[in-house]
């Protein structure tokens, strides 16, 4: 048999064990390890699968994935989401929709002092949902809009996805966090006038509420000043270059536990519990790694990846369609995967594409960053609707899947949007950075 | 049902998580960030930081590993897996925990030769020579009780499909 062939009943055979529900790790490291076997031998694969685990585990740019993961956790049991709540609801509370509208705002904000979506809308959601019932807010847009916004969190740097796509990638990290902001942003705004919009149009979805006095607008804003201040630390040193994406993912924990204990927040459980929580996700992301090593290996092996970018090229497609392709292909798998699972799995297949055809790999980095955002919010799987149902029991998940549809539709919009105009996106790091 | 000596077993290996998260995670932090302040402040970097925060990593990893199928940490498109009868469940848990033991048994072998050899060549780190080898022991320990755990799955799940034929 020939290498090719093993290749693609590799790839068969890997796309039947995930259907069928065996973890991603497994799956992918199963198959690469017999794929591997089957054009070596047992003894190189044995070999190559430890250096991988040893190699990656070791690796200290990789310490930044747990890093980020920690502050993350450190921020969302620190109490900042209700601060941020706070502040921009006394900004814009008043407008058609405010508190949908601040939800929006206030996940952006706390997407900007951590990277993981899941704590946007766990620690938001338990704030922003009563509120938004004792005013009789439409259920579909309150749930639809926090549960949209909270993925703004992986979007908005520093970012878990980011993180990933850089190492993995070799693209730098530094550069996709900044290339982040503008869509963040852009995407907040959308978010934001979309709501206004449909309750101007229908004031009993969203009614405003209470008007705050300039004097209390201008005090709230003292809140902001944690977030401000940890966000312009962390881009800051990137920019400045005080440090790697690594020591600022550290710097940036260490000076989250400083401020909680100055603000008297930090207690021995939120600690206990945000290094439990980050060694859960670490090893799963890990493990998922060290098999998509393993696997890869076997891919070039065979040269599967090589046959597949020739494969288009034949086919003479523009480079749009073949892009639209893809687009598509991870609305699908974001439906059933996570999003770092999603991208692990598919990187190196879909890398090399990209690359063949001649896309920025730090626009490309964006714009499957969004993609996962979509996949947080698709059903069946849409882990943040799942999150968000458990906080906000009176919504039926059916209701919550259906409020997300406009925010889904929006966001697919962007992406569009940063196709057509790929400046939007990568505008601000070339300005900072250079070409 | 599980066996009490089983749910031991299972206690221990969260044990070995929890606390090795609660110590390293924050011990990682901490000494980076030192590292990055004093390299800043008063010009005197840690020159040993980099390679221990990696092995530390390593240790993070390795400790959680065990635990990592008991404790859900593992992603899995379980759409098709949740409508499956229990007997197909039971088929898919048992292809799955052949894998994972397939996975940790050569990753354990090939830990402990390559322990034997980091320790018979004195093999250090490059920066700060740092010993090697108990770290490749700890890698090689973790991935054979993670195949211990794999095992024990495997065995339930095979028992509870008998059970049912019986």
């Amino acid at each position: 048999m020939d290498l090719l062939t093993i290749g693609w009943i590799g790839i068969l055979a890997l796309v039947a064990l995930i259907m069928i529900g065996v973890p991603l790790a497994f799956a992918i490291g199963i198959v690469g390890i017999l794929g591997n076997i089957a054009v070596a031998n047992f003894g190189q694969t044995s070999l190559q699968l430890y250096q991988v685990a040893f190699t990656l585990t070791t690796e200290f740019v990789l310490t930044s994935v747990p890093l980020f993961i920690f502050m993350g956790q450190l921020v969302s049991s620190g109490g900042i989401g209700r601060d941020l709540y706070e502040v921009v609801h006394k900004w814009l509370g008043r407008l058609p929709g405010g508190l949908a509208v601040t939800s929006v705002v206030s996940c952006a904000s706390f997407g900007a002092v951590t990277g993981v979506s899941a704590a946007a809308v766990a620690t938001l959601g338990t704030i922003v949902m009563p509120e938004m019932k004792r005013y009789g807010y439409s259920d579909r847009l309150a749930a639809g809009s926090l549960a949209s916004a909270s993925t703004l969190a992986i979007l908005i740097p520093p970012s878990l996805a980011m993180v990933v796509y850089g190492i993995w990638t070799s693209t730098s990290i530094g550069r996709l966090f900044i290339a982040g902001i503008i869509p963040g942003i852009f995407v907040t705004i959308v978010f934001s006038a979309y709501i206004v919009g449909v309750c101007i149009a229908k004031p009993e979805l969203g009614p405003r509420s209470e008007r705050f006095s300039w004097a209390d607008r201008i005090q709230s804003l003292t809140k902001l000043a944690p977030v401000l201040a940890i966000f312009l630390f962390l881009i800051g040193g990137l920019y400045l270059g005080w440090f790697t994406p690594t020591e600022g993912a550290a710097s940036g924990a260490a000076a989250v536990m400083a401020l909680l204990a100055f603000m008297k927040r930090l207690t021995w459980r939120a600690v206990v519990d945000a290094a439990r929580q980050t060694a859960q996700l670490s090893v799963m992301v890990f493990a998922i790694l060290i098999a998509v090593g393993v696997f890869s290996r076997f891919l070039v092996l065979t040269d599967v990846t090589g046959q597949m970018v020739q494969l288009v090229n034949a086919f003479g497609l523009n480079k749009y369609v073949v892009f639209a392709m893809i687009v598509v292909l991870y609305l699908v798998l974001g439906m059933f995967l996570d999003g770092l699972g999603m991208m692990l799995l598919t990187l190196p297949f879909v890398f090399p594409i990209i690359q063949a055809l001649g896309f920025d790999p730090i626009w490309f980095g964006i714009i499957l960053t969004i993609m996962i955002e979509v996949g947080l919010l698709t059903p069946p799987v849409g882990l943040n609707c799942y999150i968000l149902a458990q906080i906000a029991p009176h919504i039926s998940l059916g209701d919550i899947f259906r409020g997300v549809i406009p925010f889904v539709l929006l966001t697919l919009g962007s992406v569009v949007v940063f196709t057509i105009w790929p400046e939007i996106v990568l505008w601000l790091p070339q300005q900072m950075f250079g070409r | 049902m599980q066996a009490k000596g089983e749910r031991g077993f299972i206690a221990a290996m969260r044990h070995l998580y929890g606390w090795s998260a609660v110590i390293l995670v924050p011990l990682m932090t901490l000494v980076i960030a030192a590292d990055t302040a004093l390299r800043y402040l008063a010009s005197m970097p840690l020159v040993w930081v980099q390679d221990v925060s990696g092995l530390v990593l390593l240790l993070v990893f390795a400790c959680g590993l065990p635990y990592s199928w008991p404790g859900g940490f593992h992603v899995r498109m379980d759409m098709l897996y949740n409508r499956m009868p229990p007997a197909a469940q039971r088929v898919v848990d048992a292809i799955t925990a052949v894998a994972a033991f397939v996975i940790g048994v050569m990753l354990a072998h090939q830990g402990v030769l390559q322990a034997m050899r980091a320790f018979t060549n004195g093999e250090t780190t490059p920066g700060s020579k740092v010993v090697i080898w108990p770290f490749a022991a700890v890698l090689a320990l973790c991935a054979a009780l993670f195949c211990v755990v794999m095992l024990v799955r495997l065995v339930d799940t095979v028992r509870s499909r008998s059970a049912q034929e019986g």
